[in-house]
């Protein structure tokens, strides 16, 4: 049972990564390959707010959005400067120019943070154990569990029933059409790529507690959000949740099955949805 | 005689000149000895060769301030090796190429295995800087390179011992380790030194298979779970770097310091409380290359320890900053002693000198140039008192020779 609770909570901790991926790719088709460095940014930005002992729930939360407002405007910035130009070429092109972001990022948290390991702890409230009918539950599990959910739902809302996720659906399956039809498209995907690096900085905000902060952390979730990516549908958000469950209960299964081979169910079991679903769980999406 | 600074810094650098070959010593005076210096300051591993520059320069600071080599200065030239062998072969070619015949490289042990095999053909002498593979010195053995670095039977093997005699009472441990090869290495050799000095003790001690974790995993809570849940009381920890921090976070919560009477980390010293602070784990060992204050008395420790607190401000500096000054120090001596440059000069002067490093006395075995020197072992945790929020509550020495493995230069060792 405990493997169980702890799969979901891999599970909703690489979903809270995987969103924004699977959000920009939605928008503009791009696979960004810095994702995780602005997951990694997010991190550090609120741990600078909330030093090594966050005071409160309230405060950890706060500082992640704060970091989710700051990687917000990175990616606008770097939408603005590198995505746009690169929307319409070749995917080697994608891949080398979001690398290269990839790169300037990790050298610009060296220059501001150092290479010294950093450490955050879960704030009083989340920082010890519940007994959930005789199972001993780390609060802070519940906390990323709670924090996917919600930020699942928010944003289906937004996508499925807002009029903005509406419009930006629009312009990501029509650009064209949309522009007829008197939407600012480089507004709108303006506004939507910000949004999904916003994701990317708070749920580096959001994990602090969890991970231990150093250059090297974006690589941490990258690939994990990268396989939810694809197994859910490249671009479906709903899928990318379903994806990330499942990983987490076969990365959970493994432990308790393979221990001798600890991380190896995840490749096999993407393996066996993509012979299965080749085009993701939910199948592909513009959004 | 009583060893102080001034002494040593007399003897073991510019003094030593009035010793060696005046003839030889000529070519020397005016020119700058120039010491290659590759090491890893981009990508994965810069921390470490961050650490490794700091101390290499340290040492260039301290030995020039001394007066230098037979009164000439020492200059060091830095390359990176870009965290890969191809990038260290093209440093060092490069620096070969500008004259330069000898050379500190560190710390991975990839990256000195592609400029191993070049040794021979740039006629240059090396100190391999704080690796620890057992490749280096047996079947990729170079005898044109020392290894100034702790092999894994001999720090940790003597780790084992070391925990064997001070908890005798602990019959049953649990290892946790990533997936790697160089990781199983270690929890062998610090199975096989616990059990060795338990059975000399006519005792049984029980160690179970390692739990596994992915290398750089996001989350360890299933492992703890399976780790706290096997009933070991003591705990030998192998998982390295921001691994081994995420995985003290996680298990904070599951009661670490009350499941564990003993907790070993492998190596990873006080990055763990650097980082984690007033929740460092309560009590916690770890292997250290070099503390200086393990070293209190030794006065190059006490001016490396020193120059480092004035350079990074820093009380509590990484092990590699003392072995990577000591490599200098050690190419340095031999070419003060031996007055010249040259590789057929320099190997039989290391193999044979024993200069007063910041590790204690700087020796090779002549057989595998495989460093000799102490293990120094060590044991902080959570301090309230403390403005860190942690101490250092007790060090424990073995001389480090007692551990070194077999010598088998050229061949694998079995």
């Amino acid at each position: 049972m405990f493997t169980l609770v702890n799969g979901l909570t891999t599970g909703m901790a690489v979903f809270l990564v995987a969103a924004g991926l699977t959000l920009v790719f939605g928008i503009m088709r791009i696979l960004n390959f810095a994702h995780g460095a602005f997951f990694m940014i997010g991190a550090y930005v609120a741990s600078s707010l909330v030093g090594s002992a966050p005071r409160s729930v309230l405060a950890l939360v706060a500082a992640a959005v704060v970091a989710a407002l700051v990687v917000g405007v990175l990616g606008i910035v770097v939408q603005r400067f590198v995505l746009r130009r690169i929307q319409h070429v070749d995917e080697h092109y994608m891949l080398i120019a979001t690398f290269a972001v990839m790169l300037v990022c990790v050298g610009f948290v060296k220059l501001v943070w150092g290479l010294e390991f950093l450490s955050v702890d879960p704030p009083p409230g989340i920082d010890t154990g519940v007994d959930i009918f005789g199972l001993f539950v780390p609060s802070f599990s519940l906390f990323i569990i709670g924090s996917g959910i919600v930020v699942f739902l928010v944003l289906d809302f937004v996508i499925h029933r807002a009029w903005a996720g509406k419009m930006i659906t629009a312009i990501a399956r029509d650009g064209w059409m949309a522009e007829l039809l008197g939407i600012n498209v480089p507004a709108g995907i303006m506004a939507a790529v910000g949004g999904s690096f916003a994701l990317a900085g708070l749920a580096g905000g959001l994990l602090l507690p969890n991970q231990t902060l150093s250059p090297a952390l974006g690589d941490t979730f990258l690939l994990l959000a990268f396989i939810t990516v694809v197994i859910g549908g490249l671009g479906n958000v709903r899928g990318a949740f379903i994806a990330a469950i499942l990983l987490g209960l076969i990365d959970g299964l493994n432990t308790m099955f393979l221990p001798a081979y600890p991380g190896v169910a995840v490749y096999v079991g993407m393996v066996a949805f993509l012979l299965m679903w080749p085009n993701g769980i939910l199948g592909e999406s513009r959004l | 005689m009583r060893l102080n600074r001034r002494h040593f810094l007399t003897t073991s650098a510019a003094g030593v000149g009035a010793l060696a070959m005046p003839g030889i010593l000529r070519a020397q005076q005016g020119e700058a000895v120039r010491i290659g210096l590759i090491t890893t300051l981009s990508g994965p591993g810069q921390l470490y060769g961050n650490y490794i520059k700091d101390g290499c320069e340290i040492a260039v600071e301290r030995l020039n301030a001394a007066g230098g080599v037979n009164g000439a200065k020492i200059e060091l030239v830095v390359r990176d090796d870009k965290n890969s062998p191809e990038g260290a072969v093209t440093a060092f070619r490069e620096l070969t190429g500008n004259g330069i015949k000898l050379f500190a490289q560190g710390t991975f042990t990839a990256n000195l295995l592609g400029t191993l095999p070049l040794l021979e053909e740039a006629d240059v002498t090396m100190v391999m800087v704080g690796a620890s593979a057992l490749a280096l010195t047996h079947e990729a053995f170079n005898p044109r390179a020392f290894r100034l670095g702790f092999s894994s039977p001999m720090c940790f093997g003597g780790y084992g011992t070391l925990m064997a005699q001070k908890h005798p009472e602990i019959e049953k441990w649990a290892t946790l380790r990533s997936d790697v090869t160089a990781l199983a290495d270690i929890t062998n050799a610090f199975t096989k030194g616990l059990k060795a000095e338990t059975e000399k003790a006519g005792r049984k001690v029980e160690v179970l298979d390692p739990v596994l974790v992915p290398y750089g995993g996001a989350d360890f809570r299933n492992q703890i779970s399976n780790i706290i849940g096997s009933g070991a009381p003591g705990l030998f920890n192998v998982l390295q770097g921001a691994d081994a921090i995420s995985y003290y976070k996680q298990a904070r919560t599951f009661g670490l310091d009350e499941k564990f009477k003993v907790l070993c980390d492998s190596a990873n010293e006080f990055a763990i409380a650097k980082a984690m602070g007033a929740n460092t784990p309560a009590s916690l060992w770890s292997w250290t290359g070099w503390y200086p204050a393990a070293n209190k008395g030794n006065p190059v420790s006490d001016e490396v320890h020193k120059a480092y607190i004035k350079l990074r401000g820093d009380e509590y500096p990484n092990w590699y900053i003392g072995v990577s000054h000591d490599s200098i120090l050690t190419i340095a001596n031999a070419v003060a002693k031996a007055g010249s440059l040259d590789a057929a000069k320099l190997i039989p002067t290391i193999e044979t000198e024993t200069p007063q490093g910041a590790l204690g006395k700087i020796q090779f075995r002549k057989e595998d140039h495989g460093f000799a020197g102490d293990l120094t072992y060590i044991r902080f945790g959570r301090d309230d008192k403390n403005a860190n929020g942690w101490s250092v509550f007790e060090t424990a020495q073995l001389p480090g020779a007692e551990f070194l493995e077999k010598a088998t230069p050229g061949s694998k060792l079995n």
